[in-house]
């Protein structure tokens, strides 16, 4: 056990937005003093929770907004850009955030149950797969900025693009340096046999290598969006994904241009499906054919500056996710949740969830047009 | 025990530690998680913002003493009154009532022990101190020239500090959402057995009303702050029309929060007021239900009119329409109260203090700040009256008229709770009276040179406004003057007052229930709940020298403690 000033300390410096109610209490069952019994504080905590995620809707909605007057004023706009979007890896991201959210579930219901330590793998599952993510948007990001697919003012995409500076070790810089820092104190740890510790530091250290996981695969991964790098048929290291439902993907990205890819996803609508019906856009495929021209491509910064916010707000609560999941790893290792304690494992969860859920909207928005 | 020794016990001492002396040392302060000292923070706080966006306002007046150039450039007049406003509203009107005075109240007036989460409660004043630090950055940078509406594309090609003021903005937004969020989940999930919805007293259903507002307006505040910084940092162009942007999509974006602020500042004064009124007239409110649900249904047409400040920013002829249409019903609600608080007078035992002098000036003013908001909400008219004198007169009539008025009735209504000393009633109405002079003197004069088209924002005019501008500015000193009394009686009773009782107006809301000041569990007794306007429930006690709730006939054995009262 701790004391709970270290806990309050983890929580203040994580996710400053979230339910502070619950544990601010120094004796063992956590009930603060205010409150008079533990159904009244997790009910609290719990409404505060579903109040902050309205809140959070609310912020994206701006965004939302934005995208559906850009995309009446400019259609063509949006349809010439989303060729530069490789919906291979924006499903793949899909479908490790949805399987992200299934652990979580999972990790609420040992938490509920009292199974701290099978909480505690479930929510390293969950850090993994919110990694693997970043890591493939890295990819996505840089790659693009490689061809000069910026936002408005910085788009310079079909003109000759100058040397530019290693972005993706920027981008990787801050992981590498987390995953060796947490690697070493896991090392410190045990030297010290500090077992609490240990355990601790060697769970982010794991979470963090997700990132990795997910650069090789988006790396290794054919693309679909773009003209030269990374040619070639990738399906192995897809399924090296260690993850079944990525297969059918896999065998499906090996387009080299993408009026090939568009052909097979004409084909293969399936798990997208849902998602077209969304949209309810009814250009046709013709309006497709005329937009792969380079040349004649308009300016397509407008499309990239919604892109890029979306994406990138998304992108930014992922990791307040991730250190939200963090704090979380410490409680449940310190054993602090019990049958009628575990609202902070389920308010945590509330929120993956929506993160998860602005994702799936943001997906068929920004990948599948038609 | 006979009821005497009962009340003796109950109410007759004070314990000897409170709220403000159970710990001591900067860091019990700094650190408290206590909603109440807080709530005492942010009052200093908002009041040290108020104080200097004052000042501002008053050089503005001075300058526009004459028509031309006295001390002020062009630019800085620009910068000034940018300043002058964008504090007022972010930094002091937006968190002065729910913030300061709502967190000492709401708790208390609920029966329960704190908000919800207090730390939480306390991260919100550490990011109104931080935002408010960014103001400060860009006052004594380069400032700010753009008016506090941030418009584009001007806000994106400026030279002034728009970075340092938006993030301000977007900081002090998040602290507006986590107050509001804390106030909605108490009044849900705290409020102790027996106090149901319709016996919350009414500032409980404003400030609830408020919360609303804050959880669901200001985040798109908030994302609009962080499209405007990209715009200025990386070059966005969602906003900027050289860029392919649509500059009138932020003017959409920032009233679609701001008008909703509007109501975050008025609905809290309105709370206010029903107290006031119907405890200084010692008078049950007339209408509870009606007021309740009015500020209900401010809350949600307030989401609905924002297009009303865009009338000329090229809205279809339709949309135009509907806005102006949607306008004229939030005028019902906020008339609903008006009439329920003049019927409440009607017949009531009017006692002049204070607060009743601060609650009748805003019965007054606000009045005529509403009232004169429908020529604005017309079309036709608002095409004359639009970016004129006649729209400042207008909100300030409701933001100064009502908010602030409502604010000081409040804190002169809750000071002998807050720190237990009485103030001199004569000094208060006295302050209260030059205030209400000041203040008129100050924007009446606006209202008429703006329908002669005297142009708002300008620092120079045509000399046949100069009448109007000078009655004006002396307003403005007579205002400023009847303020600063305001602090002196306040302050000077901190030493000199006499000791408050625990319910010195003979209110029967519960934060009247315990001692003044509270203790820091607020209730040292099981608190008596009855209606909160019931003033039956509520007698002089000469004992006590104070007002104290009726108990009930003792049983053969008395009990300890006593029965909660349904009195009606």
């Amino acid at each position: 056990m701790t004391t709970a000033a270290s806990v309050e300390h983890h929580e203040e410096a994580g996710d400053g937005h979230h339910d502070h109610g619950h544990h601010e209490h120094h004796d063992g069952p956590f009930i603060a003093h205010h409150f008079e019994s533990a159904e009244q504080q997790f009910d609290s905590g719990k409404l505060g929770m579903w109040l902050f995620l309205v809140q959070e809707i609310l912020f994206f909605s701006g965004l939302f907004v934005a995208y559906i007057i850009y995309r009446n004023h400019n259609p063509e706009i949006f349809e010439a850009a989303h060729v530069h979007l490789d919906k291979w890896l924006g499903g793949l991201n899909t479908i490790v955030l949805l399987f992200s959210s299934l652990t979580m579930a999972w990790a609420v219901r040992c938490a509920q149950l009292g199974k701290n330590l099978a909480a505690v793998v479930h929510i390293v599952i969950t850090m993994v797969c919110a990694n693997i993510f970043l890591g493939v948007k890295a990819i996505e990001y840089t790659h693009k900025w490689e061809m000069g697919l910026f936002w408005a003012n910085y788009y310079t995409y079909g003109q000759p693009q100058p040397d530019h500076p290693p972005y993706l070790m920027y981008i990787s810089a801050p992981f590498i340096v987390c995953t060796l820092v947490a690697a070493f104190l896991a090392t410190v740890s045990r030297v010290r046999e500090s077992d609490f510790w240990f355990k601790f530091f060697l769970c982010i250290t794991i979470s963090f290598l997700g990132y990795f996981i997910g650069l090789g695969i988006a790396w290794a991964m054919p693309s679909s969006g773009h003209d030269d790098h990374h040619g070639g048929h990738g399906s192995h290291a897809v399924h090296a994904a260690a993850d079944g439902h990525e297969e059918g993907h896999g065998k499906e990205g090996h387009g080299d241009s993408h009026d090939e890819s568009h052909g097979k996803d004409d084909g293969h609508g399936h798990a997208n499906d849902a998602d077209h019906a969304e949209q309810g856009t009814d250009s046709g495929a013709a309006a497709m054919a005329t937009a792969d021209e380079p040349q004649e491509e308009p300016d397509l910064g407008g499309f990239f500056s919604i892109y890029y916010a979306m994406t990138g707000l998304h992108a930014i609560h992922i990791l307040a996710g991730i250190v939200a999941l963090t704090w979380l790893l410490y409680r449940t290792l310190a054993m602090h949740f019990r049958p009628n304690y575990f609202g902070p494992v389920e308010n945590v969860g509330l929120y993956w969830h929506l993160v998860d859920l602005i994702w799936i909207y943001l997906f068929p928005m920004m990948y599948l047009i038609h | 025990m006979s009821i005497a020794q009962q009340k003796e016990k109950l109410f007759g001492h004070a314990p000897e530690e409170n709220f403000l002396t159970e710990s001591k040392g900067w860091k019990s302060w700094f650190f408290t998680l206590d909603h109440k000292r807080i709530g005492i923070m942010y009052l200093i706080g908002v009041m040290a913002a108020f104080a200097l966006a004052g000042i501002f306002a008053l050089i503005l007046r001075a300058e526009l003493f004459t028509p031309n150039q006295m001390f002020l450039s062009n630019t800085n007049y620009n910068k000034m009154f940018t300043l002058h406003g964008a504090i007022m509203v972010f930094v002091f009107i937006i968190p002065s009532i729910p913030a300061a005075l709502g967190n000492f109240v709401l708790p208390i007036m609920l029966g329960a022990k704190d908000v919800a989460f207090p730390r939480l409660n306390l991260a919100s004043f550490y990011l109104w101190m931080l935002g408010t630090i960014f103001f400060i950055f860009a006052m004594v940078s380069t400032q700010l020239d753009t008016g506090w509406t941030f418009y584009t594309p001007y806000s994106v090609q400026t030279s002034s500090a728009v970075i340092s003021a938006l993030t301000g903005v977007f900081i002090l937004g998040f602290s507006s959402i986590f107050t509001g969020l804390n106030f909605i989940v108490t009044v849900n999930t705290m409020r102790p057995p027996g106090m149901t919805w319709f016996k919350m007293p009414l500032l409980l259903w404003a400030l609830y009303s408020t919360a609303l507002i804050q959880v669901l307006a200001t985040p798109v505040l908030a994302i609009t702050g962080l499209l405007l910084l990209g715009e200025r940092t990386l070059g966005l162009g969602i906003f900027d029309p050289a860029l392919g942007g649509d500059p009138v999509l932020f003017q959409h974006f920032f009233w679609f929060y701001s008008h909703p602020a509007v109501y975050i500042m008025i609905l809290p004064a309105m709370g206010i007021i029903s107290e006031l009124i119907s405890v200084h007239s010692q008078k049950k409110i007339f209408g509870y239900e009606f007021i309740a649900y009015s500020s209900i249904a401010i809350a949600i047409l307030s989401f609905l009119v924002w297009g009303h400040h865009m009338f000329t920013s090229g809205q279809s002829e339709m949309l135009i329409l509907i806005f102006s249409a949607l306008t004229f019903s939030v005028a019902v609600p906020s008339a609903v109260k008006v009439f329920n608080w003049v019927a409440t007078l009607y017949k009531g035992s009017i006692v002049l203090t204070t607060p009743m002098c601060y609650a009748l000036s805003f019965i007054f003013l606000f009045g005529i700040g509403g009232l004169t908001g429908l020529p604005l909400g017309t079309l036709s008219t608002d095409i004359h009256l639009h970016d004129t004198y006649y729209v400042v007169a207008h909100f300030h009539y409701v933001m100064v008229g009502g908010t602030l008025i409502a604010f000081l009735g409040g804190v002169f209504h809750w000071w002998p709770k807050m720190f237990g000393r009485m103030y001199s009633e004569k000094g208060g109405q006295l302050g209260a009276l030059i205030v209400f002079i000041g203040f008129n003197l100050t924007f009446f004069p606006q209202f008429i040179m703006g329908s002669r088209g005297m142009p708002r924002r300008y620092a120079r005019y045509d000399p046949e406004f100069q009448i109007f501008h000078q009655v004006s500015t002396i307003g403005s000193l007579v205002l400023g003057v009847g303020l600063a009394i305001a602090a002196y009686v306040l302050l000077v009773s901190l030493w000199r007052g006499k000791r408050a009782t625990g319910n010195p107006w003979g209110a029967a809301t519960l934060e009247f229930q315990c001692c003044s000041p509270p203790t820091f569990h607020n209730f040292e007794h099981e608190v008596i709940l009855h209606d909160p306007y019931d003033f039956e429930a509520i007698e002089f006690d000469e004992k006590v020298d104070g007002y104290v709730p009726v108990l009930p006939e003792p049983a053969e054995e008395p009990a300890p403690v006593p029965e909660p009262v349904e009195s009606n």
